[in-house]
């Protein structure tokens, strides 16, 4: 190969090359470029041969950087760079360099390429700023993250510190407690459950109110309860001799929500001790009252009646005034006598067949005289057929009607109007007592049928009422399977509801009730 | 226009030069009268009987000095350039040049690139000797001697142009000028170059 072939080799082989070369001198002047570099670069020869490398770069210092790692390494690869171009401006490039020596191995100058790298650097960057926005997005959503589940745990720490308090709570409990889901089954069940009915918790835990019964100890609880358990009710259960436990059933509620069923078992052994020993006391006092009672009665009677001899005009008023605080005393006293027999529950004894037209009746007519003196109308509204009979403790129900009466008559001051009705319906009987008396304030009419309560309107009226009445009365119906309600307004009247049940045939069932 | 005797007369002009030379001249002539430009000068030339087919001149093949003559003043006369232009032809004749690249030495010593600067006169012309005759880089400044090549005054100008570019491949300097200090055709045993920057 001749000259001219190398030299045509030479410049076919640099015009065809796509990679951008410059060749320098040692002192870093382009002293050659080819197709490619032109190309890049936007110069032609004249202007780019014979400049300073350093001519084509943004950083100057740069390209002389370039040549001395090239002097000590001979060869340095892909060092990035900014190449200013005429027309294009600034572009991001990749820059390799070689040192060219001769045959004596002496360095005579470089070889630059240059690679053209800002669409692979805008693809780099924009990749980077994708990864670095992504990055952004999975480190935010990592730190809600970590935030959700910080406040998750959190959370669930506050949960678990309140269900152990709750639990330390129910556990200590003086009452027992069981507690049901929403299908009645036994979520859980204190201690102090256990202990009362001497069941393990193990051995009830998961099993439906309904199969309950199947335990032993529990069978007179439920058959107590009865079958359902999702309403509020209140019962007492006598365990043994020395335990009486009050049931409560008590819906758990979140907003309108029902969660399960609370059965709560508080120990009233010793109210009903005390209550018992208050009875006989009361019981013990009132029959040793009565006998005395009754000789003043008999005595002051004769004294009245001058057996004993004449007396004048004051001493009879004196002796009549004994005589009227006498009979309050000995009415008391039979009263709690009554109370003291309820509560003892021997109260009612003597059921027999009665004409309950014919009992009100009468009840009407005792107080004839006094309804007069009073300038009160009774009025006696007859069932329109007759009533059958009915089984009655005759003498509790007297008192029970005689007590509406005396009321309605005591507290209706004047045009006094009391109406007494008697209506028989399938399967009970109503008596009513109306009367157009002072009413039952409003804010009192829950506590009327409690022993001993007064309302604050009577008590100004009649200041020698026992307050026992209303609860004897409300006793003496319970006690007959009967009902009793009132309808009352402050100063227009007050009307008594009683409903007795009419029983047919069935004696020994209804005498199993007494 | 060249006169046949005057064109006679540089055909008379003995040696040789390396083709590159005219390439050069045709890289000249495209940059600033395009395509045509050679053309136009390529027929100037025939005219005369003469024949220099540029794109067919091989770099490295020896080619008659009297065509190197014929070459510039045709080009002159055709386009009607200055010595002025003739300068820059010779300054950026160097960038156009394959053997400035491969055959021109650089040295890390810019002194002995210099040196070697004889040897790349050689390699272009046949006649004639370049010597580098006082280089100073301390006041920056270099003498160039061209001895035994009293060819044409035409060539004086297109060498400084040219040694200047040569001398600014090897020096790095933002200036640099050139001066034609003695020349054959002024009386003067040899031509000199003074090349400051």
């Amino acid at each position: 190969m001749d000259l001219d072939d190398l030299e045509k080799y030479i410049r076919d082989f640099s015009y065809f090359l796509p990679l951008p070369v410059c060749t320098l001198n040692p002192t870093g002047i382009i002293i050659d470029i080819n197709q490619s570099a032109k190309e890049l670069t936007g110069y032609d020869e004249i202007t780019l041969i014979g400049q300073d490398i350093e001519f084509l770069f943004e950083d100057k210092e740069s390209a002389g950087r370039l040549l001395r790692e090239v002097l000590k390494k001979g060869v340095v690869r892909n060092k990035s760079a900014n190449l200013l171009t005429s027309g294009k401006g600034k572009m991001a490039v990749s820059v390799s360099a070689s040192a060219r020596k001769d045959v004596q191995n002496n360095i005579i100058g470089y070889f630059i390429a240059i690679f053209n790298i800002s669409e692979l650097k805008k693809l780099q960057e924009g990749l980077e700023t994708k990864v670095k926005v992504r990055t952004g997005e999975l480190e935010g959503s990592q730190k809600a993250l970590l935030n959700i589940l910080e406040d998750v745990e959190e959370a669930r720490k506050g949960a678990e510190e309140e269900k152990n308090k709750t639990l330390a709570i129910i556990n200590n409990f003086t009452d027992g407690l069981f507690v049901f889901d929403e299908k009645n089954k036994v979520l859980l069940i204190n201690p102090q459950a256990g202990d009362f009915l001497k069941i393990k918790k193990e051995d009830i835990i998961g099993r439906f109110f309904s199969e309950l019964s199947k335990v032993a100890a529990l069978k007179p609880l439920v058959e107590i309860l009865g079958e359902r358990i999702d309403k509020i009710s209140k019962k007492e259960f006598k365990i043994k001799e020395d335990l009486v436990l009050e049931i409560t059933i008590a819906p758990v509620m979140r907003e309108k929500e029902k969660l399960g069923s609370l059965l709560i078992l508080h120990d009233i052994t010793r109210e009903k001790l005390i209550e018992e020993l208050k009875t006989e006391f009361v019981s013990l006092a009132a029959h040793q009252l009565r006998t005395p009672l009754s000789a003043i009665k008999w005595t002051v009677k004769m004294i009245l009646e001058g057996d004993l001899g004449k007396i004048n005009k004051e001493q009879r008023e004196f002796l009549e005034g004994t005589y009227k605080s006498n009979e309050r005393m000995i009415n008391l006293v039979n009263s709690l006598l009554n109370v003291s027999r309820i509560e003892e529950g021997k109260y009612i004894s003597n059921l027999v067949l009665t004409d309950i037209e014919e009992l009100v009746k009468k009840v009407i007519i005792s107080y004839k005289k006094e309804s007069q003196k009073r300038g009160t109308r009774i009025e006696f509204r007859k069932p329109k057929k007759k009533l059958p009979k009915i089984m009655l403790d005759v003498e509790k129900m007297r008192i029970a009607i005689d007590n509406l009466m005396k009321n309605a008559l005591k507290y209706t001051i004047k045009d006094g109007k009391i109406i007494v009705s008697l209506s028989g319906r399938k399967k009970e009987i109503e008596i009513s007592v109306k009367d157009n008396g002072i009413g039952i304030p409003k804010s009192q009419q829950k506590m009327i049928f409690i022993k001993f309560f007064r309302g604050t309107n009577v008590s100004k009226i009649d200041t020698t009422g026992s307050g026992l009445g209303l609860y004897i009365t409300k006793n003496i119906i319970n006690a007959h399977k009967g009902k009793i309600r009132f309808e009352s307004k402050e100063n227009i009247g007050t009307t008594f509801y009683i409903t007795l049940p009419i029983v047919r045939g069935k004696f020994t069932e209804f005498l199993k009730g007494f | 226009m060249l006169e046949n005797k005057e064109i006679k007369e540089i055909l008379k002009i003995k040696g040789m030069v390396r083709g590159v030379v005219f390439q050069s001249d045709a890289q000249y002539v495209l940059k600033k009268e395009g395509e045509a430009g050679l053309k136009k000068l390529e027929a100037a030339i025939a005219k005369t009987g003469q024949l220099i087919r540029y794109k067919e001149v091989k770099a490295v093949s020896w080619y008659p000095l009297s065509w190197r003559v014929l070459s510039l003043l045709f080009i002159q006369d055709t386009f009607s350039w200055d010595k002025q232009e003739m300068f820059k032809m010779g300054l950026t004749a160097p960038k156009f040049s394959f053997l400035v690249r491969t055959l021109l030495k650089y040295f890390i010593s810019v002194k002995k690139t210099f040196k070697e600067s004889e040897k790349y006169w050689e390699e272009h012309y046949s006649t004639g000797t370049l010597e580098t005759f006082k280089f100073d880089l301390k006041n920056k400044y270099l003498i160039l001697r061209l001895k035994n090549f009293k060819i044409h005054p035409l060539l004086c100008s297109y060498l400084r142009g040219y040694f200047q570019t040569i001398t600014a491949f090897v020096i790095k300097a933002s200036k640099m000028t050139s001066e034609e200090t003695k020349c054959m055709f002024r009386g003067d045993p040899y031509h000199e170059f003074v090349i400051k920057w």
